[in-house]
């Protein structure tokens, strides 16, 4: 028993050694092709030599950016990112990793926005087809795409968006019990469901992993977006009643305030990550373009 | 007293026309909704100056009411 243990752990360390002296190999080639710029404090790799590189030594795309970054190499999709995404806080969102349930009107954009901005690692939830009336609003939602899962969807959209960033995709509606599992591998939870009937439990179970949810929900031309943290105020009061109760019901879902909305969780998810303080903690964002209302509100 | 009211989604169609309401003083958000008509169990949430301030706080002259039913869509 401890022969084999031993021989496990020599095994493990060989293939530590094996693996830094591949790594080392592969930033060395890297700092060759990498170009400096005098205006930035770093220098740059286009994405395809990176991916190239990559692939020659036998590293995942993923590893492949963070060893860049670390090194003070940005692959040049994310310069205009720059300044208002430091090297540092790019390099956090590249080891970030986010839970991301639903994937109709606000969890379309929300990915289209995560995966150009460079978070690292996406777990990506939704058990439904697209159906004609989602393609007023929905950007997955295609001609293309119509009767074919969401979830599928969006992991064929990230993957040519930005084939740096690591995918799950749950082809499922998630229950209570799918939750604790799931949201140990995360670092931040996305509500971007779409109905209000798991909206509380995605909150409880968020809650009780210790993780911030951001959350959004819309209503014809009315929207709003909030975070909450473990133990925090949250906007649940919005979501009383049966699933059928929500006023989106009766208004439908404008492509207007489904996209601002996805936009204002977006954002925070960025600050979020980056570890820039919060604006919606505690908070409602409301935005109504019937009226042009824009206004943050205490819960 | 005059009270600033903003109703949203299934809501709007209670808002006053030019968005404010004469009220008397010593009114409440409550009062409000009585008096514009506007079915109790389809409010979910006031808010009163941009604080979450519930159906019953005591409203002073120029006060803002935000009025919201249940909303969830995605």
């Amino acid at each position: 028993m401890s022969s084999r243990k031993t021989t496990g752990l020599v095994s493990s360390r060989q293939s530590g050694v094996a693996d830094s002296l591949k790594h080392s190999l592969f930033i060395s080639e890297l700092e060759k092709i990498a170009r400096s710029h005098q205006q930035f404090p770093f220098s740059c790799v286009s994405s395809s030599s990176l991916l190239r590189l990559a692939i020659s030594h036998n590293i995942t795309f993923s590893r492949a950016q963070y060893l860049a970054l670390k090194h003070k190499i940005l692959p040049e999709r994310y310069i205009r990112n720059f300044s208002s995404i430091s090297l540092a806080e790019q390099t956090r969102l590249a080891e970030s990793r986010i839970l991301l349930v639903g994937l109709g009107g606000l969890g379309g954009y929300i990915l289209e926005i995560l995966g150009r901005s460079g978070v690292g690692s996406f777990i990506l939830a939704d058990g439904d087809y697209f159906e004609e009336s989602n393609l007023n609003r929905q950007i997955l939602g295609t001609v293309d795409t119509l009767e074919k899962s969401k979830v599928e969807a969006a992991r064929t959209r990230l993957e040519i968006i930005n084939p740096f960033c690591r995918c799950q995709a749950i082809f499922s509606f998630l229950t209570r019990k799918d939750l604790p599992g799931l949201m140990e591998n995360v670092d931040l939870v996305v509500d971007a469901l779409g109905g209000i009937e798991f909206r509380q439990i995605l909150l409880e179970e968020t809650s009780r992993a210790g993780l911030p949810l951001v959350t959004g929900f819309v209503a014809g031309t009315t929207g709003l977006a909030s975070t909450v943290y473990p133990g925090g105020k949250n906007p649940s009061a919005f979501w009383q009643g049966r699933s059928g109760d929500g006023a989106e019901n009766r208004l439908g879902n404008m492509a207007t305030i489904v996209s601002l909305i996805a936009s204002v969780q977006a954002a925070e998810v960025i600050k979020i990550l980056t570890e820039q303080q919060s604006g919606m903690a505690g908070k409602v964002f409301l935005a109504d373009f019937e009226s042009l209302t824009f206004d943050l509100l205490e819960m | 007293m005059k009270i600033q009211v903003s109703c949203f989604a299934t809501l709007s169609k209670y808002n006053p026309p030019d968005g404010y309401l004469e009220v008397e003083d010593g009114a409440t958000p409550a009062h409000i909704l009585d008096k514009l008509s506007i079915p109790r169990d389809e409010v979910k949430i006031v808010f009163v100056n941009g604080q979450n301030s519930g159906k019953e706080v005591v409203l002073k002259e120029n006060d803002r009411v935000g009025i919201f039913p249940a909303i969830g869509g995605g």
